[in-house]
């Protein structure tokens, strides 16, 4: 994982559109999923989200670690959530925006929600870093699909389905020995049996 | 935001060691119920995997880079626009340049072809000689002067002379012209002037005497000190440039120093002049008195300009008929004491100058031929 933080450390701090990707694969979903905290519309979310990361690229600043990074993006996220609302409804109301802003549990919802969404980005994120045909076949597993519907989706074997994510957990296993993968993998088996 | 990452830290760690929902104090702390069985409820993070699986970061980042290559090629053609657009532009003005610099030399050309405004040099033996090209050689053979390419500038050998010989040079009306002695002084000789000069100078010093407006450049040396003589005033320097007045029409003499330092002798009177000071002289009382001026006010006739700054119409109007080689009258005589400030262009024609004024004023200019009459409109 730290080679990783590295990278995209280098893509926003060098504009390296390579790099970049590393981006996309490991903030993009995680982020989306927060702005849908505030949007519903799921096609303005990633507008979102895409329109945060051109304005990434185009900053100057430069960033120390990779956590100045993650905290850029999700602030930047709230504050254009927050405009594309306003910017939406003609009237707000005052309760409608004190809602969004701040709540009175133990801790602010969006701090909360910035907790669950890091949370479960760590997670996320191991898959972002297989090979493209077996993180696809993750992926689709992820989605509820049987071995059967990947094979036909992707063309290829059902045998060849079963062998690549047989190796994706290798994969797993072998690049990333942290204690999440072990949880990963038992819940993506806990995943097929289920199906 | 530091605390926030601590805390997923820490989740994580504790997720690893299948603590979540137990008893961590700290966390408790922070979460409601609901909030720490949803984080450790397998059911709930199948569903956040799920969800978070059908984001397609693949094709954001196609979109992303396309965007970029998009960018690029606007930028590209914003630059060959740029330059393109550039060239154009400054082709054109080039081309608008050169065609105005040839019509503002035709103008002179004119001035100088009009048989009128021809510059007379007188030589010593009281022969008189127009100025034009087609003299050159001829004037190599009567004295040690030139003619440059253009005629447009006389040029003494240097030399110092045995037997003092002097050269009278007229500039009519509607005419300019610039000569440089044998001592390497270069004079500028504004319209309807004249100056009478050695071809050489002696050894001891250096003199000549105008009547009307030149500006002086004169080459420094100390031994032979440099005087020019205008009327009752004689003008001493060693070298400096500066501006002489004294157009015999006209009540004052003026004598601005741009730099350098001059002394003026008046019978028995001597004032010292320093830069940006200006001598006045009035004929009528004999009386001199010394004025700090802007001085190219008084020198840019030189460089092609006329400027005035709170200057009478009178004034003006005789630097124009000077100039243009043209006659004033006045209708009505308060019309001469007008003030009016400006820069005009010397060589543009006097009609664009006297539309500005009546554009600009309740005055208005009727012309006849070279006749211009003022009065009210």
């Amino acid at each position: 994982m730290p080679d990783f933080q590295e990278k995209i450390l280098i893509a926003v701090n060098e504009k390296d559109k390579l790099l970049y990707k590393y981006l996309y694969d490991f903030y993009y979903a995680s982020l989306c999923r927060y702005a849908s905290r505030y949007i519903s519309d799921p096609k303005k979310q990633e507008d979102i989200i895409q329109d945060v990361f051109i304005k990434l690229w185009e900053l100057k600043n430069r960033f120390e670690h990779i956590k100045a990074v993650t905290s850029y993006l999700y602030r930047a996220v709230y504050n254009s959530c927050l405009n594309s609302l306003r910017d939406e409804k003609p009237i707000c109301s005052y309760d409608e925006i004190t809602e969004l802003i701040s709540s009175d549990m133990t801790l602010n919802s969006d701090e909360y929600y910035i907790i669950e969404e890091e949370y479960f980005r760590q997670v996320f994120t191991v898959i972002q870093t297989l090979a493209p045909q077996r993180r696809e076949i993750i992926l689709l597993t992820l989605r509820g699909n049987k071995n059967e519907e990947i094979a036909t989706k992707l063309n290829i074997s059902i045998n060849t389905v079963k062998t690549l994510k047989k190796k994706a957990y290798n994969d797993l296993r072998a690049q990333i020995p942290s204690p999440i993968t072990v949880l990963l993998l038992h819940y993506l088996r806990s995943n097929i049996k289920n199906n | 935001m530091d605390k926030l990452f601590r805390i997923v830290d820490k989740l994580c760690h504790n997720r690893s060691r299948r603590l979540l929902s137990v008893e961590d104090e700290e966390l408790k702390k922070i979460f409601t119920i609901d909030q720490l069985q949803n984080l450790s409820s397998s059911a709930y993070e199948r569903k956040v995997l799920r969800e978070l699986s059908r984001y397609d970061s693949d094709k954001a980042y196609t979109a992303f880079i396309e965007r970029k290559r998009f960018k690029r090629i606007i930028k590209l053609w914003y630059r060959i626009a740029v330059v393109i657009l550039f060239s154009l532009i400054s082709s054109w003005s080039l081309w608008y340049i050169t065609n105005k610099s040839e019509i503002k030399r035709n103008d002179i050309v004119h001035l100088n072809t009009d048989k009128s405004k021809e510059v007379i040099l007188t030589l010593s033996e009281g022969e008189k000689i127009p100025l034009k090209s087609d003299i050159v050689g001829y004037l190599q053979t009567l004295t040690n002067a030139s003619l440059n390419s253009d005629s447009a500038i006389l040029l003494y050998e240097k030399k110092v002379a045995q037997r003092v010989e002097y050269n009278e040079i007229h500039v009519p009306r509607g005419a300019e012209y610039s000569l440089i002695l044998s001592d390497g002084t270069r004079i500028y000789l504004n319209s309807d002037s004249y100056l009478y000069y050695p071809v050489a100078f002696g050894s001891e010093s250096r003199e000549v005497k105008l009547l009307g407006e030149a500006y002086f450049e004169v080459a420094k040396d100390t031994c032979r000190p440099f005087t020019v003589r205008v009327g009752e005033l004689a003008v001493k320097v060693l070298g400096t440039s500066f501006n002489i007045q004294a157009y015999a029409n006209e009540n004052t003499i003026e004598t601005t120093l741009v730099q350098g330092m001059v002394a003026i002798n008046c019978m028995s009177d001597t004032m010292l002049l320093n830069p940006g000071q200006q001598l006045c002289y009035l004929r009528n009382n004999q009386l001199m008195y010394k004025r700090e001026v802007d001085t190219s006010l008084y020198v840019c006739w030189k460089d092609g300009k006329l400027k005035f700054e709170r200057e009478s119409l009178e004034r003006i109007m005789a630097t124009l008929e000077r100039w243009y080689d043209v006659n004033i009258f006045f209708h009505h005589d308060e019309l001469r004491t007008y003030l009016f400030s400006g820069d005009l262009k010397k060589y543009d024609s006097i009609d664009q100058h006297l539309k500005m004024l009546e554009e600009t004023t309740h005055i208005s200019f009727v012309v006849q031929g070279q006749n211009i009459f003022i009065g009210y409109k």
